[in-house]
């Protein structure tokens, strides 16, 4: 199997399964920002004073 | 050479076979436009003598769009004054609204099948000459072909229908039936024409099917199929602008006279949201009735082979059908929303007040719809070797969905004896309240959907091992993504509470793009992982559960009713107007029925045309010989794009 | 069950909270019986014991009460989720049939007697839901009540005509009087007794002056519709500090509403089950958007606008 040409320990698992969340957070963060930002409104709007 | 030349002579005729075929079809067009200027006292017409003879025509008089607001030169005769009258509404003994719901809700189950089951053909029948494998190109066609004999049979009903809607419409209500046709007159000749259009084209692309079997001609044929589904989607604009137009009046002034530009009184401002609404929901619909009747073939089937063929048709239906229904919710977002732009009363009363116990209804069904649409992925798992993978994952979903149907169902205004009411200490629950709202209501839809997404995402992976390089990240990205998506529909739902209703409503728009990236990068992603993936076993079609089966017609039963029951919502939301605040509706009939007739009669209009269409069904079986070259049980046969 | 109090404003996502964790709880110590203990217990056992289980929660979890039609909604949930979880698999599915079919195969005399048992009590139990069903009722019959009907495109109140769609609270306005969304916002934690008070909280206290010489009776002096006369209504009075009333509304809706009240409500807002006086008789328009302006900022919501 060619996937399999490289072991991936548990750690290393866990790193990705980590840094994808990240990703998709960010994602998801410009995502928010940026469909209200289209809209003309404020995704961040209870947080500001 | 010989060949070369015949090939060559074929290609001329068939450039010229479409030349005409293109010319005939914009002659109604043409024919139309100057019919519609001679005949009629027409815009153009008119004002173009009013312009040339000023002085011995008396002044022309002008009036103000109600809608448009623009200035025009009235040209109509004010909308009738009518009084409940045998004159204004001549009837039977007998509600004369109740018989025009029924023909009219026959005609257009009957209109959006035979609209719905061309835009299916041409999508098969493409897949069928791009696909490379032989047997695999000829069950496609062969499919192609069994789903245009069923609709030209349901296109003859149709145009039955049609008849008796106009004749049920001229005999009952012929003050506003007259009324209608002035304005609409070189509308409804445009639409005559292209009706006629259809037909030819239906009845060309399916007679010379077997004749443009080969190569170039193919090609034509499928080029038909854009064509015919160009004028059918045409003629079902032009019927919505009726109804656009009575909902939301444009072109007329306030007293309900004709101010001369017949595209302002086509394109209302409800217009085109109905327009997409109605063309996706067609869709819906076509493809929940071709699965329940694969389903019914199932069912009655006496072989494999033809368990097999059936299973596997109703597969591609339903998963046509679910392509479409999943927009559909935002489509009828965006008419909501032009609704309460346009009337904010009428979006209340639509969504707040004397309709929003139908609108639980409809709640009930779109759950149903969604459920249903899960199980039979899941019970299609059955199918395959390896799914046994993913089962273990089914409870956690079904927990999920039935949590967020929890929330969706959960009335704004509660069902309720007093003694409950009092004892629950006033009309909002403390708890349930919050999930009556909006924001509950759109975190709970939107998990749905993502849900029914991830259970497709599993259904593609359930017979495939991937063996690309970076599967691992990939699995990792499905992951987040999915996980991420989850929490932040979540967020935003509870996010809603926290701030103003102008800034809240715009989180919708984020929540549905969470949505709509787990369908396009999730779905897009799972298959490029697939791309030579390690088969753990083949799709055997055929080999599901019976109950996968009845999901199918549960699934096309719930579409059915919920047509139903929108186009009652959609068409009562005028209370007692005719043409809203343009003509009003003096009959007897004026009122908004109660909750239990209503959905009797939805019930009753649903029956009917489950049984007729099991006739036209019974009709296009007469005919069959023998389930087309199949492939034997076991072989891998094809599955619509995208899926593997 | 009420000991576990349900946490002020986190109640709808705690009680999602609470039945999620339930339900893992559930799967799991069937995992655990069968894995860990060898102890398999039946799907229909399952089923059973987490339809009964979830019929225990909403009736009594949940306080204060809901009411038939919503445990009625929730109980079919839970039974549609349970069917498609029993039936999800092949193997799921038999074993969840597995004992019914041996009851009505009766091949062993536990069978036969179950079998029996069931066959002269199904009667029984049709007869008593048919008779419980028919027999009459000294309740009040359910009222579908319009709660929010929609109002008319323009109210007319001393005199002085009101576009709802248009027409905006001339009290909430900025430092410099002129309209703004923002400005509730910025006082949220504003002292209206202030001497230095912006004229914006100036407002909320003479509307909440109002309010107390006028409205709190029924709405209560929290604003929950539970004020010293709300039980001798029937439904009782509106609770502002609920999602459901005033954060729904326009604040034109709500001066609508407030001018006109129970007797002037339009015919699509049957059974005009209200008594709330047409407070216009009372008030002038300045007071009546001086205490509407006092609700919202009270409660925290903010009225609903369309762009």
């Amino acid at each position: 199997m060619v996937g399999q040409s490289r072991e991936i320990t548990t750690g290393m698992k866990i790193a990705i399964a980590v840094i994808s969340l990240l990703v998709a957070t960010a994602y998801f963060t410009f995502l928010d920002w940026g469909a209200m930002k289209i809209q003309g409104l404020d995704y961040f709007y209870m947080f500001r004073k | 050479m010989a060949t070369i030349t015949k090939q060559a002579r074929n290609k001329i005729w068939a450039f010229l076979a479409l030349g005409t075929f293109v010319g005939l079809l914009l002659l109604p067009l043409f024919l139309s436009l100057p019919a519609g200027a001679g005949d009629t006292p027409a815009p153009a017409a008119s004002t173009a003598s009013a312009a040339a003879a000023p002085a011995d025509a008396k002044p022309v008089e002008k009036s103000r769009d109600v809608w448009y607001k623009t200035e025009g030169p009235v040209v109509g005769a004010p909308a009738p004054k009518t009084t409940d009258s045998a004159k204004d509404y001549p009837r039977y003994n007998f509600e004369s609204r109740v018989i025009l719901w029924v023909a009219l809700q026959q005609h257009l189950y009957y209109g959006s099948f035979v609209l719905a089951v061309p835009i299916f053909c041409m999508i098969v029948e493409y897949l069928g000459v791009i696909t490379k494998d032989k047997a695999l190109s000829r069950k496609y066609d062969q499919l192609a072909y069994d789903f245009v004999k069923i609709s030209l049979t349901a296109y003859s009903i149709t145009a039955l229908l049609g008849g008796i809607v106009i004749f049920t419409f001229l005999t009952l209500y012929p003050t506003f039936f007259g009324y209608l046709s002035s304005i609409f007159r070189p509308v409804m000749a445009t639409y005559a024409l292209l009706f006629i259009a259809e037909s030819g084209t239906l009845y060309i692309y399916y007679y010379a099917w077997d004749k443009m079997r080969e190569g170039f001609l193919k090609w034509i044929h499928v080029a038909m199929s854009v064509i015919l589904n160009v004028i059918g989607t045409v003629l079902m604009m032009l019927a919505n602008s009726w109804i656009a137009f009575m909902q939301s009046p444009a072109g007329v002034d306030a007293d309900g006279r004709y101010l001369g530009n017949v595209w302002h009184v086509i394109h209302t401002t409800l217009w085109n949201p109905i327009n997409v609404h109605r063309l996706l929901g067609n869709m819906a619909f076509g493809g929940g009735v071709v699965a329940a009747y694969a389903a019914y073939r199932f069912l009655t089937a006496k072989s494999d082979e033809e368990r097999s063929h059936y299973d596997w048709m109703g597969y591609v239906a339903m998963f046509i059908g679910i392509c479409f229904l999943i927009p559909l919710p935002f489509a009828g977002y965006w008419l909501m929303r032009e609704v309460y732009a346009y009337r904010q009363q009428m979006g209340i009363t639509l969504m707040g007040g004397l309709l929003a116990w139908l609108f639980i209804i409809q709640a009930v069904m779109i759950g149903a719809l969604f459920l249903t649409a899960n199980y039979y992925l899941w019970q299609g798992m059955d199918r395959m070797r390896g799914a046994e993978r993913y089962q273990k994952y089914i409870k956690y979903m079904v927990f999920v969905l039935i949590m967020c149907f929890i929330v969706w169902l959960t009335p704004h205004t509660m069902v309720m004896t007093p003694a409950e009411l009092k004892a629950m200490g006033g009309q909002q629950h403390p708890v349930l309240g919050n999930y009556g709202v909006m924001s509950a209501k759109n975190g709970a839809i939107n998990t749905i959907i993502t849900t029914t997404v991830l259970s497709f995402i599993i259904y593609q992976r359930a017979n495939k091992i991937p063996t690309v390089k970076w599967a691992p990240y990939g699995n990792a990205f499905l992951f987040g993504l999915f996980t991420m998506a989850y929490v932040n529909i979540i967020w935003l739902a509870i996010y809603g509470y926290y701030i103003p209703a102008n800034v809240r409503v715009g989180l919708s728009v984020p929540q549905v793009a969470s949505t709509l990236s787990c369908l396009f990068i999730g779905v897009i992603l799972n298959s490029i992982m697939l791309k030579g993936a390690k088969d753990v076993g083949p799709i055997v079609w055929g080999q599901i559960s019976v109950r996968g089966q009845y999901a199918l017609i549960m699934l096309a039963t719930s579409f059915t009713w919920m047509m139903g029951l929108m186009g009652y919502i959609r068409s009562s939301v005028r209370l007692f107007w005719h043409v809203n605040e343009i003509m009003r509706d003096n009959s007897p009939w004026a009122f908004t029925h109660t909750i239990g007739f209503g959905a009797n009669m939805i019930s009753f209009n649903v029956l009917f045309f489950w049984l007729t269409i099991l006739f036209v069904f019974w009709l296009g079986s007469l005919g069959v010989k023998k389930v087309p070259a199949t492939a034997p049980v076991g072989q891998k046969v094809p599955a619509p794009a995208g899926s593997h | 069950m009420t000991a576990l109090k349900l946490v002020e404003g986190y109640m709808p996502v705690q009680m999602l909270i609470e039945m999620g964790g339930l339900a893992l709880l559930f799967i799991w110590s069937f995992y655990l019986l069968d894995k860990k203990m060898g102890i398999k217990v039946n799907k229909l056992a399952q089923a059973t014991g987490l339809f009964l289980f979830s019929i225990i929660y909403f009736r009594f979890r949940i306080y204060p009460p809901i009411p038939f039609s919503v445990q009625a909604i929730y109980a079919t949930m839970t039974l549609i989720g349970i069917f498609m979880w029993v039936s999800s698999t092949e193997t799921s599915w038999q074993d969840f049939r597995q004992p019914l079919i041996a009851v009505v195969d009766a091949k062993t005399p536990t069978t036969q007697i179950i079998r029996a048992v069931s066959v002269v009590l199904l009667p029984f139990l049709v007869g008593f839901l048919g008779w419980n069903n028919m027999k009459p009722s000294i309740d009040e019959p359910i009222e579908l009540r319009t709660v929010h009907p929609a109002p008319p495109a323009s109210t007319k109140v001393h005199g002085k005509t009101f576009v709802l769609q248009t027409a905006s609270n001339p009290y909430r306005v900025d430092d410099d009087g002129k309209y703004s969304d923002m400005v509730q916002k910025k006082y949220i934690d504003g002292n209206p007794w202030d001497e230095k008070a912006p004229p914006y909280m100036q407002y909320v206290r003479e509307g909440g002056q109002i309010f107390f010489q006028n409205c709190h009776f029924c709405h209560g002096d929290n604003l929950n519709g539970r004020g010293m006369f709300a039980f001798a209504f029937n439904p009782i009075p509106a609770n502002f500090t609920d999602a459901g009333t005033i954060a729904q509304l326009q604040e034109t809706f709500v001066f609508w509403r407030v001018s006109k009240g129970g007797i002037g409500l339009p015919r699509e807002g049957f059974p005009w089950a209200s008594v709330m006086p047409p407070w216009e008789q009372h008030l002038t328009i300045d007071e009546i958007w001086k205490v509407i302006l006092f609700e919202y900022w009270h409660t925290g919501y903010y009225p609903r606008t369309w762009d």
